[in-house]
């Protein structure tokens, strides 16, 4: 029993000690975005702000502001066509297997393995011909064609689990393959569409290698702009850190909010092995 | 085919539906299939296109002519191709290990305790949920010469006497943006491998218990096998990524100090939009595709008789 009792309390105390390590460089980022410029030193690094300086805060504000709206309007437009897409790619192929059905999903799955790199001149070639490049649809429609392996990944495994009898009883109630979708699959999959939307928001939000190729400002998201903020002469950090944590706020709150739904969607097996 | 496909087989659907139904499933992923041709086919293709050519950028566009492998030969005699591969390859070893193995020990740790799985979880997202390029700025930050956080511990520890420039020497460059690495993306391994965990049922542990086996041997012989699909799962995507690193030593170290950091990602980057070198640059991504699925490969085919060495 003492042994138990011991054995627990060395799980507790390495579990704090990683929280600990994961959380202190987070900490530090919220103290020196809210410092003034002046408060900004070695020997009161650890320090809370005393007092609350928010012209960091305004400062970056001002400055990234416009590239937030690119990024908000980006990812939520991606976000959504990209899951509708991956739920019926997912139904199609877990549910109606056809005659290579499995190919096709494996080239779908090939589309995660390609460095992004590697695509970038096509990409700039094919949104330049078709007017969209320097855009931020263009950038959203990059995002959507990439987001699709996973999404499809991801709703096939979760759409696999949903027993045949369900479907069975739906046709026999006289629903056909948008009815089965829409009566059985859809109302069962909230959990698979939280964690597929959560995925993907976080993934468009944090791109940057794709901002960076197909969009100049003003057109840029949010990363960009950091990035080139950070890059000025002189470098005033609890400006930097300031934007750096406006810019992580959404991902942030997305997580701290959904982060349960999202867990349960994981445990649910939504992304399993 | 499967063998690529990074996941268990998933639970067959029941083959119920009538043939006519299946034809509408060719007219509903039409056109995805469309997409994915264009998508994934399409710029290979074109990139190996391209990287058998001479690019000059004209007032007109481009102008290409057909050179065969002379951009693959240029690649094969450059040091600082051979230098970027390598140290892609060691830097994705590195993190993918630490973070396979960091990640299991805190997945265990959070499956076996009782209370606050729900927030340990919470905090493990707030690292991935970061920005790449903002975890970066925040590293840099911390290793930063003269007001980073870091030297200030280490000082104030007299662990060091003088400041260290953490990005300034090739050797501590590479580990601080290991450690960044690690940092942010074992959360992700930790999140896939306890939902990995959830799904073992419980019996096998008591039985595995009550046949007397001790937890080393029960690790060995019931979560590791039955976590197969997860680990390879989370091993994959870190091997991609990290691969691909790119924004993180962008931000953190520009590939720097001269080009000990200079992952592959960034070389092609370089070529491609800075010096302009389009047969190159495309060259570079065409061997960088052909890296990343061998190493999956050779993943994929070592861990699976690795796990089957184990179960014979």
């Amino acid at each position: 029993m003492r042994a138990r009792v011991f054995n627990r309390t060395i799980l507790y105390v390495v579990l704090v000690i990683f929280a600990a390590v994961f959380l202190i460089p987070v900490y530090l980022l919220i103290i020196t975005g809210l410092k003034s410029n002046s408060a900004v030193g070695l020997s009161h690094m650890w320090a809370w702000p005393n007092p609350l300086g928010f012209s960091g805060l305004s400062q970056a504000w001002q400055q990234v502001a416009p590239d937030m709206l690119n990024s908000v309007y980006l990812a939520v437009s991606a976000t959504v066509v990209v899951t509708i897409l991956g739920a019926i790619n997912g139904y199609a192929l877990a549910k109606w297997k056809f005659r290579g059905s499995n190919v096709i999903y494996f080239f779908i799955l090939l589309g995660m393995f390609i460095p992004y790199q590697s695509t970038l001149i096509p990409l700039i070639r094919i949104l330049d011909k078709v007017g969209l490049f320097d855009t931020i649809p263009g950038l959203a429609l990059v995002h959507i064609v990439y987001g699709i392996p996973m999404m499809t990944l991801i709703f096939r495994n979760f759409f696999a689990d949903i027993p045949g009898e369900l479907i069975e009883s739906a046709q026999i109630d006289g629903n056909g393959y948008w009815g089965v979708f829409r009566h059985i699959m859809l109302p069962l999959s909230i959990p698979g569409f939280v964690v597929a939307a959560i995925w993907e928001f976080t993934q468009v939000w944090n791109d940057f290698l794709f901002g960076v190729a197909v969009t100049d400002p003003p057109n840029q998201p949010v990363t960009v702009a950091i990035v080139n903020i950070a890059g000025s002469q002189h470098i005033q950090w609890n400006v930097l850190m300031s934007s750096t944590l406006l810019a992580s706020l959404p991902t942030l709150i997305v997580y701290l909010v959904l982060g349960r739904y999202f867990v349960r969607g994981l445990l649910a097996g939504s992304v399993k092995g | 085919m499967e063998a690529q496909v990074p996941s268990l087989p998933p639970v067959q659907a029941r083959k119920s539906l009538q043939a006519s139904d299946r034809r509408s499933g060719y007219g509903l992923l039409s056109p995805a299939i469309l997409v994915i041709a264009v998508v994934t086919l399409f710029p290979i293709v074109y990139s190996v296109f391209m990287s058998l050519n001479d690019i000059q950028l004209t007032t007109s566009g481009y102008k290409m002519s057909f050179i065969g492998l002379k951009n693959y030969g240029v690649l094969v005699n450059s040091g600082v191709f051979w230098h970027s591969v390598w140290f892609t390859v060691y830097y994705a070893i590195v993190t993918v290990i630490v973070e396979l193995v960091l990640g299991m020990l805190i997945a265990l740790a959070i499956q076996n305790v009782q209370r606050l799985q729900g927030v340990s979880i919470v905090v493990m997202l707030i690292p991935w949920s970061l920005i790449t390029v903002i975890s970066a700025q925040m590293w840099g930050y911390i290793y930063n010469g003269v007001y980073g956080v870091l030297n200030y511990i280490v000082t104030s520890l007299h662990i060091v006497s003088q400041p260290v420039t953490w990005l300034g020497t090739p050797v501590s460059a590479v580990i601080s943006m290991m450690v960044a690495d690690i940092w942010k993306t074992t959360p992700f391994v930790v999140i896939i491998l306890v939902s990995g965990l959830q799904m073992i049922p419980k019996d096998y542990y008591e039985a595995a218990y009550i046949d007397g086996a001790n937890k080393w041997e029960v690790f060995w012989n019931i979560t590791f096998p039955l976590l197969r699909g997860s680990i390879s799962l989370a091993a994959l995507f870190r091997i991609l990524q990290a691969f691909g690193v790119f924004d993180l030593p962008f931000v953190l170290t520009n590939g720097g100090p001269g080009n000990s950091t200079e992952s592959l990602a960034m070389l092609g980057e370089t070529s491609l939009f800075q010096n302009l070198h389009f047969g190159i640059g495309a060259s570079i991504a065409v061997s960088t595709v052909i890296l990343v699925l061998a190493v999956c490969l050779i993943f994929l085919s070592a861990f699976r008789s690795m796990v089957e060495g184990d179960a014979a």
